[in-house]
Parts: C-alpha cells; structure tokens; sequence
C-alpha cells in the first residue's frame, strides 16, 4: 500500500508505541502523537484524526477515543494486519527500489555500450 | 457468581466513564478508591471476571492503565445499585429503628435487606416471655397441688 506523507509519518509513531506490546496496542494523547512527529513534517492537529481515519480505512490499525478522570482524550489504537507487517513491508518496497534502481542502470549502461559493441563486432 | 467486592470495582469503574464512554483508567486509582486492600493481580482478575460476565469490555490492558468501555448489562446492573443505595439512605433516615442485615446480593449486586424492626422484636420478646413464665408457673402450681 503507497502512504502519503502525513500518514506515513502518523504509522511510523504509531508502530514504535504499539509494536513494544505483545498485542499490539498502545494508549495514546494526541500530544503524545504531534510530538512525536517531526518538525519538517507539516501537522497540524486538525490532520490528525483524517489521517488517523484513512489508516483505518487501509486496515493498519483500529482505534478507540477513551477519557481519562481528568478529561483528557485518549486514543487506544490496536495494530491490524496491514498494521503488523508495516515494518517488513516497508523493508521490503526498499528493496525492491533498490533493485530497481540497480536494474536500470545495468540496462542504461547496457544501451549506451551497444553502440561500442556493434562498431567492435562489425569493424 | 460475582461477589460485593467485584460489583464496588464495577462502581468505581463506571463512575469514572460519561455517558457509556469508554474510559482510560489508571489501576492506581481504583486500589485507592476502593475500601479494602487488595493485589494489583486480584483488581485484575476482578476486572476479567467482570468482562467474562459482560458487564465490561477490556480495550485495553498493561501494568498501569486499563482501557474499559461499560456494556448494557453493566450499566443497568450500576443504575440499579446506585438507586438502590439512595433508597436504603432516604429509608434508613425515616425509620431509626430499622437494622438492615444482609450478606445476600442478587444478580445486579444489589443487597437483599432483612428489615429487623426492633420495637416488634422487642414486643415478640417480652410476650414470648410471659407467655413462657405462665405456663412454667401454671405446671408448677398442677404439680405441687396434685402430687
């Protein structure tokens, strides 16, 4: 699944919080999450509920708002399949740009030798 | 069967969510609301037994907090128990003589009261009494009269 940015971003929090559980859930204040985003990322707290929902809608995650005593609101975020595997996914679209990027510079350098090759053999 | 102590856990539980909300609930705080002392181990086998009777749902579990939405059955079961505490007080302060003594609890963990009037036990009492010296004194009187 291709993440933009902000969502990307939003699952890179929430899987470091979640993935140190046995079940993959982990409690969190949305401060908890803006704080954690970095700083040349453009979030704003108004976006972190719409990212929140298009994660869930891609299967990564489900989440529940919650109260504290004190009134504060908690999210309660459990780790789905999408979820689970976001870490090796992520290794593994890696991977496979790096090959890719390999692959084409063989063949770049492939296509500007033909040239040589064919003057070699028909000399 | 729950017992008192797993429905004041219930109570304490309940009170601290709105509106059938779900709640964040540190473990800390309901060891000190509730009266008696008891593991952190004990409030959580409390709290699983109550979701195995559908009064709760555990969202969420770990050493400190708990995440528990309250179910239907549980939130009637509080109701219950809340209006019946206010009853017992508004009855208790009408009538000084009552002596509710109970260690029955019904499905909603609601008391049974047993209602022990003390100016009729006392009544019962003193005529039973009676009742009992006069006839002892009348066998007395048979006894020493014919024999």
């Amino acid at each position: 699944m291709v993440l933009g940015k902000k969502e990307r971003v939003l699952m890179d929090v929430v899987y470091k919080q979640a993935s140190r559980s046995v079940n993959g859930q982990c409690v969190l204040s949305p401060l908890d999450m803006l704080s954690r985003i970095p700083y040349r990322v453009d979030f704003r707290e108004s976006d972190l509920e719409e990212t929140m929902n298009q994660l869930v809608l891609d299967n990564y995650f489900e989440y529940e708002k919650a109260k504290k005593s004190t009134g504060d609101i908690m999210y309660i975020i459990t780790l789905k399949e999408n979820g689970i595997s976001y870490q090796r996914d992520k290794m593994v679209s890696r991977r496979k740009l790096i090959f890719r990027i390999i692959t084409t510079i063989i063949i770049a350098a492939l296509s500007f030798s033909i040239k040589y090759i064919l003057s070699a053999i028909f000399k | 069967m729950l017992d008192k102590r797993a429905f004041r856990v219930l109570d304490i539980l309940l009170s601290m969510t709105s509106e059938g909300e779900s709640a964040v609930i540190e473990k800390t705080e309901v060891l000190s609301k509730l009266e008696e002392e008891i593991t952190v181990d004990e409030l959580d086998s409390i709290v699983e037994m109550l979701a195995l009777n559908d009064l709760i749902s555990i969202l969420y579990s770990d050493d400190k907090l708990y995440g528990i939405a309250p179910r239907p059955k549980g939130r009637i079961a509080y109701e219950k128990r809340q209006q019946a505490v206010t009853e017992q007080t508004a009855v208790a302060t009408q009538q000084t003589s009552v002596v509710a003594v109970t260690d029955a609890i019904d499905e909603n963990g609601i008391e049974i009261p047993v209602r022990l009037n003390m100016k009729k036990l006392a009544t019962i009492c003193a005529v039973s009494s009676f009742i009992g010296g006069f006839f002892a004194a009348l066998f007395a009187f048979i006894i020493a009269r014919f024999c």
